[in-house]
């Protein structure tokens, strides 16, 4: 996978959000939603952002498609510099990679019969006209597993998972060769989230698409994913193999999620690791790990100094702790 | 007291609602027990009626538009269904407990958590008098010296549920906690009248896992500390798998299995569990293995006719969908399933 040139390519990327206050709401401090990012998507495989709420997992998946327009760093895809691109050329480049709602029930137009909705995307990229546009249409509802009778409803005629599956289809329309999946399966019941999982699975094989899949959920993420990136507070923690990060994790932040997650199994309960506290704000003074406030890991004085940097400690595996480094685990 | 006995007992329960598209029959027939010591999960999926089963045990729901129209509600052998509402109050504050999923909205935003945790402690005593809730009883004598007892009360509490520096937080409002410490609020609220059921709906669906983890553990610990019997509400299985001892799992308003946990999860009998247990990801599942159960929930105003899993069921007969709901059949040891698989009783 590493000889293979990387579809997108994240360098030092940061989204700073301003907080305002005072009387005339002047900037008075900063959020630094993410930090520093860096990472590699390589063509066809499916990479899994996964933290808690507030770890910038989001921000990142929508910094990348520069929905959001980020502070520092680049975005390669394809080797072409997004962040140097006009914002008409940016929008001609996201016909190539897409993406897919969290919350089916607010990412459709209410007023759009599905077939408008499946068809915008090529009406605002001038793709297809007349009879071609609504045979391609036609082509995706099925592809998502609908029947051509749904096209000429709307978004309220349809439970859950049927408007992930047209969010999907809409996703689909340009033939983008990545999607960004943000939560896709999140305000799901589990027997359609299973539905919704195969069908990207079977879309990804098919298709041969790169997945970006953002998420929460532990347990969706070592279904879908070949790797599987950890944030905490803006920054990635480790990134690894999907086996790696659930059965050799060495962060202790993955560490400690891992066991937080409950199997639904009730004689496999591993050794719970609780973690104190919360994920919280971040002092700007602080210049050390920002993880080092929770780590259940004996402390060293320089988790209190010093940022560690993401390394790669093993051929794919990264991790940005001072333990890991030190050789103190494992 | 008969100790035996089971502390809730829900039979046969039957609710509609009068909706403008016409009446939801909601829940068809539950059945569920609640011995004393329990700690049972009420799973299943959006609109399968968890949610009202358990707030018919307070006599909760609101009727109208609700209506109950068969089936009896006991708690601790008292017909719940038959109060006057004075008395069923009465029961509620003394004997019961609620926590919520969205703690955010389960406090007050302007009052402070003081303030809140004295009132709910007090109603929880039964102080029916007026003056102890009001700005007049710092200035009764008695009152005050309820309110600070009350007090003193609270902040053993959040001590318990591990709030840290309790005394100060107390003057806190709701805003300056976060999720997770919210709901060790609601939490120790709702175990200060030291009830002896809490039913908790969805208690960490809004949390992220690593607070999730550290709320599942108070709550055991909590429940062996007050002798709760417990109805958790949940979705989440792993949940139910790490913290319950029994599981009911519902399907369109109706307990179509229950049992031990481990009876449930390794020898599950109705389709639908079968099916929900396998829609889960779960260690050592490869991509394109995950089983789900095709179609979606019907709706409750135009159910299936029979039963109301026969359209997605992958055993489904003749006589599923022309014969009323099967009857629920002990299976095992404690494990009953409601399934026309399962006919007779199986042999011991």
């Amino acid at each position: 996978m590493t000889n293979q040139e990387p579809l997108l390519e994240v360098q030092h990327l940061s989204k700073y959000f301003p907080l305002r206050g005072g009387l005339f709401q002047r900037p008075v401090g900063e959020v630094r939603a993410v930090d520093d990012v860096s990472f590699a998507v390589y063509p066809g495989e499916a990479l899994g952002l996964v933290g808690e709420s507030g770890s910038g997992k989001t921000t990142l998946g929508k910094t990348v498609l520069r929905l959001l327009e980020p502070t520092a760093g680049r975005i390669f895809f394809q080797g072409e510099d997004l962040c140097a691109l006009s914002a008409r050329e940016m929008q001609r480049r996201r016909a190539h990679m897409q993406m897919v709602f969290q919350n089916p029930y607010s990412s459709l137009n209410p007023r759009m019969k599905v077939k408008d909705i499946v068809a915008e995307p090529l009406v605002i990229h001038g793709r297809l006209g007349g009879s071609a546009r609504y045979r391609r249409v036609r082509e995706l509802i099925r592809l998502v597993g609908l029947d051509e009778a749904h096209l000429y409803r709307y978004p309220h005629e349809f439970s859950g998972g049927q408007r992930q599956r047209i969010g999907i289809a809409r996703a689909l329309a340009l033939e983008p060769r990545m999607l960004v999946l943000d939560e896709p399966t999140s305000a799901l019941d589990v027997s359609v989230q299973a539905q919704i999982l195969n069908l990207l699975v079977e879309l990804q094989e098919q298709l041969g698409l790169t997945y970006l899949f953002v998420s929460h959920d532990l347990g969706v993420i070592r279904y879908i994913c070949d790797r599987v990136a950890l944030m905490y507070l803006g920054r990635i923690v480790e990134l690894a193999p999907v086996e790696t990060i659930f059965e050799r994790p060495l962060h202790p932040y993955t560490q400690a999620l891992r066991s937080a997650m409950p199997e639904p199994d009730p004689d496999a309960q591993d050794e719970e690791i609780l973690l104190e506290g919360e994920i919280g704000g971040l002092d700007p003074g602080f210049r050390g790990c920002r993880f080092a406030p929770r780590c259940p890991a004996a402390k060293i004085d320089r988790c209190q100094a010093e940022e560690p940097p993401l390394q790669e400690v093993v051929p794919g595996h990264w991790v940005a702790c001072h333990l890991v480094e030190s050789g103190e685990e494992e | 007291m008969d100790r035996s006995a089971p502390l809730v007992a829900i039979r046969d329960l039957r609710l509609n609602f009068h909706t403008f598209e016409g009446v939801a029959r909601t829940l068809v027939g539950v059945d569920l027990t609640l011995r004393r010591g329990d700690v049972l999960g009420l799973v299943g999926e959006t609109g399968c009626g968890k949610t009202m089963t358990a707030l018919s045990i307070p006599r909760l729901i609101p009727c109208p538009p609700g209506e109950i129209v068969g089936g009896r509600v006991l708690f601790d052998g008292q017909d719940v269904l038959a109060k006057p509402e004075a008395e069923m109050q009465e029961l509620r504050a003394r004997r019961m407990a609620l926590i919520f999923q969205d703690p955010t909205t389960n406090l007050n935003p302007v009052f402070t958590i003081e303030e809140q945790m004295v009132d709910a402690i007090l109603s929880k005593q039964g102080a029916r008098s007026v003056w102890s809730y009001t700005p007049v009883a710092r200035l009764v004598p008695t009152a005050r010296e309820q309110r600070r007892q009350a007090r003193q009360v609270a902040v053993e509490m959040l001590r318990r549920v591990g709030i840290p520096h309790p005394e100060r937080r107390i003057h806190s409002y709701p805003h300056e906690f976060s999720g997770g410490m919210k709901q060790r609020v609601l939490i120790a609220m709702a175990v200060a009248g030291r009830p002896d059921l809490l039913i908790a709906d969805e208690p960490t669906t809004a949390l992220d896992v690593s607070i999730q983890a550290q709320i599942l553990r108070l709550f055991k610990r909590l429940v062996q500390e007050f002798h709760l019997t417990v109805l958790l509400i949940t979705h989440n299985l792993g949940v139910v798998a790490r913290t319950c001892n029994r599981v009911a799992v519902m399907y369109a308003g109706r307990v179509v299995e229950e049992g031990d946990v481990r009876s449930i999860f390794r020898n599950p009998r109705h389709p639908y569990t079968q099916g929900l247990l396998q829609a889960l990801p779960r260690r050592g599942l490869r991509r394109g293995e995950l089983a789900g159960i095709p179609g979606s929930i019907p709706s409750p105003i135009d159910p299936p006719s029979g039963c109301r899993f026969h359209p997605r069921c992958p055993h489904v007969m003749p006589v599923c969908s022309q014969e009323p709901p099967p009857p629920v059949v002990p299976l095992a040891q404690d494990h009953t399933v409601a399934c026309h698989l399962y006919t007779e009783p199986f042999p011991p």
